[in-house]
């Protein structure tokens, strides 16, 4: 009885800290550089916690920019990416027979006058039962296409804006957990209020191995490198979990993106064959 | 007739003799026309690595720059364009300059260029207090009612007609 609730007291020592926003060590988080500084918006804030115990600990504040989270909460955007993320892979594979397919209707039916009838020259035309479709669905269709590079890249800011405004996005110092169970990983989820699920983000595709391990059996909870992030995938999961080395990726790569020069080279129209 | 063939085949033979020998481009050459590559053997070009970052430098600035710096303050600049006012953050709505520096301000055309829409980009903070002040400069210009069209959501206010000039330039005037 008692061994059952011994494990979940751990969770209600962290209860006063609800309450609090106050620093809780004295680790130094050094602060972040923003490049491309907004003239008009301000920096926006973010905790940075920590992964390596149940227990919330705030190490420090950094800064995130202004144009990549707090951009305009753009659905219609959101939309459009969402949609060609489900589309470009989609192939339909419905089939219907055209005429010449359908087994048989080589010989005419009946002659052509004097029996009254109405003309016909093949027991297969569309006209008939069992024949075959005009303008029917072939297989394969693919529905494929390509989203505009800008789109696309509005569709992360405006995601990753309403992922911070929605206090969804959390940003731990390192994806370092003590152990590799994943009862551990569970308890910390559900203590933190991150919801059902959680995606982690790193800056590299070769994680801890504690997490690693931990996440392999939990569905719902899973990990990501930085060039896998997409807006399906963050609207999918409740809470995204991102390590500071990749918020200063992700923030880069879109900010290079939004400000280059030699956009023309990648804004015209999609080649199939383009690299 | 046997005569005759053997003399063309000579008068064909000699001629391509003189194609090989002759290697100035002919005029009107062309890809089966052209000679075969030949092995010039072995070709001495001097070079020397160097890892002076002086030299890379030079290097440096022929390579295309990826972004537009951020222009040298000067109180003039001899073409006409002129930098963001400094006090943007006191102002009630702002209007970003693009990446290269420029006002958002840009001319639509459809319908074969008869549906003239001028659209003012980028636009952040009170949008509708831009509205009224844009509506109260354009009504000097024209005679018309002015048809405009807010979008709070996206930043951007859509005009109908080709204002573009006129709104740079006050734009301009305003400091942003």
């Amino acid at each position: 009885m008692l061994a059952n609730i011994l494990p979940k007291l751990r969770n209600t020592t962290s209860l006063c800290r609800y309450f609090s926003s106050a620093l809780t060590t004295n680790e130094n988080i050094e602060p972040r550089h923003l490049q491309y500084p907004s003239v008009y918006q301000k920096p926006r804030q973010i905790w940075v916690e920590n992964l390596d115990s149940i227990d919330e600990r705030k190490l420090g504040l950094i800064e995130l920019h202004p144009t990549v989270f707090a951009a305009n909460p753009r659905i219609d955007i959101i939309h459009q990416n969402v949609r060609w993320q489900q589309l470009y892979r989609y192939v339909s594979y419905a089939h219907t027979k055209l005429k010449f397919e359908v087994r048989g209707g080589g010989r005419k039916p009946w002659p052509q006058k004097g029996l009254g009838k109405a003309r016909h020259s093949s027991i297969r035309s569309p006209l008939w039962k069992g024949g075959g479709i005009a303008h029917g669905p072939r297989s394969p269709t693919p529905h494929f296409y390509m989203l505009p590079f800008y789109t696309r890249i509005n569709g992360l800011t405006s995601t990753l804006s309403i992922k911070f405004a929605q206090d969804d996005l959390h940003v731990v110092d390192n994806l370092e957990l003590p152990t590799d169970e994943k009862s551990f990983l569970e308890e910390l989820v559900k203590s933190r209020n991150w919801g059902p699920s959680v995606l982690f983000v790193d800056d590299t595709d070769i994680m801890p191995r504690n997490i690693t391990a931990a996440t392999d059996e939990i569905k719902h909870i899973n990990l990501m490198p930085v060039y896998g992030l997409n807006v399906y995938s963050m609207l999918k999961y409740e809470t995204l979990v991102i390590t500071r080395s990749a918020i200063d990726l992700i923030e880069s790569k879109i900010l290079e993106n939004l400000n280059r020069n030699d956009d023309k080279t990648f804004t015209g129209k999609y080649k199939v064959n383009q690299v | 007739m046997s005569v005759i063939s053997t003399k063309l085949r000579l008068v064909i033979n000699n001629l391509s003799k003189i194609n090989l020998r002759a290697k100035q481009i002919i005029r009107h050459g062309g890809y089966y026309s052209s000679e075969y590559l030949e092995d010039l053997g072995k070709v001495s070009t001097k070079f020397e690595v160097t890892k002076d970052p002086v030299d890379w430098k030079c290097v440096e600035n022929i390579l295309p720059r990826k972004t537009i710096p951020e222009p040298v303050k000067k109180d003039e600049y001899p073409s006409g364009w002129q930098p963001q006012a400094d006090d943007m953050q006191s102002r009630p709505y702002y209007i970003e300059r693009t990446r290269n520096h420029l006002i958002p301000v840009y001319l639509d055309l459809a319908q074969h260029n008869i549906r003239r829409h001028t659209i003012i980009r980028r636009v952040k903070g009170d949008i509708w207090l831009l509205e009224k002040e844009v509506t109260e400069f354009l009504q000097t210009l024209s005679n018309k009612p002015i048809r405009l069209q807010v979008n709070e959501f996206a930043g951007f206010i859509r005009i109908n007609g080709d204002f573009v000039n006129a709104i740079k330039y006050w734009l301009k005037n305003k400091g942003y």
